[in-house]
């Protein structure tokens, strides 16, 4: 056999076997969310969104009556006004992001490519005030949530379609995908115990949400907090329940986690903000 | 008592109050090194624990009022804890695929 005959077989062979040991981002999604329709044969596809409302009825109708005077409204109008409130050198957020009315949360979260990291809408919005000298808002709570509740009120119907568009992007997509199904904390469970193999069970008196779909309602009204946040809160405290120590808001991992756990609801309709127990 | 009991014992008793000799701040001290360690390794990894960080705060605090057993004691937890993370961390290198839904 020829000597680059031989080369070729041989390349072509590593590349057979390095693509058979990691699925590409497509096969995830495919595999994630057929798992999913087979677990709950009966949840109508669109209606995942609405995470445990979709799998049990007496709760979805608490929540249905929750939602006729939602708590998040108050955040959706105090998010307009901290839009809409000129910077100290007059200029605004929709300067930043002039065509922000026609669904902002959509772009998000995205791989730059030229910082090499996963923005999110919360790290794009305090770019914005950071670039116009303005402070930088907490990350969690307060007037972030206001306004991305605001923007995300705006972007509601929009389809989730997060895109992977280089091998940067992919490398930043498995260290979310690696975090999210890595065992954590002394009670050494990863997100993927409670929000795949066990979703729809219960964990005390609460019923374990499904992974597909999960993040389209943030920012969310928890009622255990008694008040809004964002993704980020809601992973911290997550990582603290199952005794992580959590990392911090808009930390690299949270972003790749975020990057990875939106991927996994494309196609998908974005509908925050949203309320939870 | 026979001559040799007796020196067994006495033996044995000598033994025992070398154990029961009172924890240093040199003791601690180890401790809570060998704790840090572990702990900066497992947050190297990504892996900390929620409360090994406390821990090594309330070893502190009782080192500082001279409670030597109870702040090695706590140290000591604070090292079980991360040497467990650090090891979970390994050990999900390796394994975390397999709980991908194919």
């Amino acid at each position: 056999m020829k000597k680059t005959t031989a080369a070729l077989i041989l390349g072509m062979g590593v590349a057979f076997i390095a693509g058979a040991a990691q699925a590409s981002p497509q096969d995830d999604l495919k595999a994630y969310q057929a798992y999913f329709t087979k677990k709950f044969p009966d949840v109508p596809y669109k209606d995942y969104v609405n995470g445990v409302y979709s799998l049990d009825k007496a709760s979805r109708e608490q929540w249905e009556s929750i939602e006729e005077f939602p708590p998040y409204e108050i955040n959706i109008e105090e998010g307009e006004d901290l839009w809409n409130e000129p910077f100290a050198n007059g200029k605004g957020y929709a300067d930043c992001f002039p065509s922000y009315k026609n669904g902002l949360r959509a772009d998000y979260p995205y791989f730059d490519t030229a910082s090499g990291q996963v923005k999110t809408l919360e790290l794009a919005i305090n770019e914005c005030r950071e670039l116009n000298g303005e402070k930088p808002l907490k990350w969690k709570t307060g007037g972030m949530v206001s306004i991305s509740s605001y923007l995300s009120y705006l972007s509601r119907g929009q389809k989730i379609n997060v895109k992977i568009p280089n091998a940067a992007a992919a490398a930043a997509y498995e260290k979310g995908k690696r975090h999210y199904y890595s065992k954590r904390g002394q009670l050494n469970f990863s997100c993927a115990n409670c929000h795949v193999d066990s979703s729809g069970s219960k964990v005390r008196a609460d019923l374990l949400s499904p992974g597909l779909g999960q993040v389209s309602h943030f920012p969310v009204y928890r009622s255990k907090w008694g008040g809004m946040g964002t993704l980020h809160r809601r992973y911290g405290g997550c990582n603290k329940q199952v005794r992580a120590k959590p990392f911090k808001a808009q930390s690299e991992e949270y972003r790749n986690l975020e990057y990875f756990h939106t991927y996994m609801s494309n196609g998908l309709e974005w509908n925050g903000p949203g309320v939870r127990k | 008592m026979k001559k040799s009991s007796a020196i067994a014992i006495g033996v044995m008793a000598l033994f025992a109050a070398g154990n029961l000799q009172a924890a240093t701040q040199a003791d601690f001290e180890k401790s809570q090194a060998d704790a840090k360690a572990a702990t900066a390794e497992a947050r190297s990894l990504g892996f900390e624990w929620r409360d090994t960080g406390k821990m090594l705060k309330k070893a502190a605090s009782a080192a500082a009022k001279g409670e030597f057993d109870t702040a090695i004691k706590l140290a000591n937890t604070a090292k079980a804890q991360s040497d467990a993370a650090v090891a979970q961390a390994h050990t999900q290198a390796k394994q975390w695929r397999n709980s991908v839904p194919k």
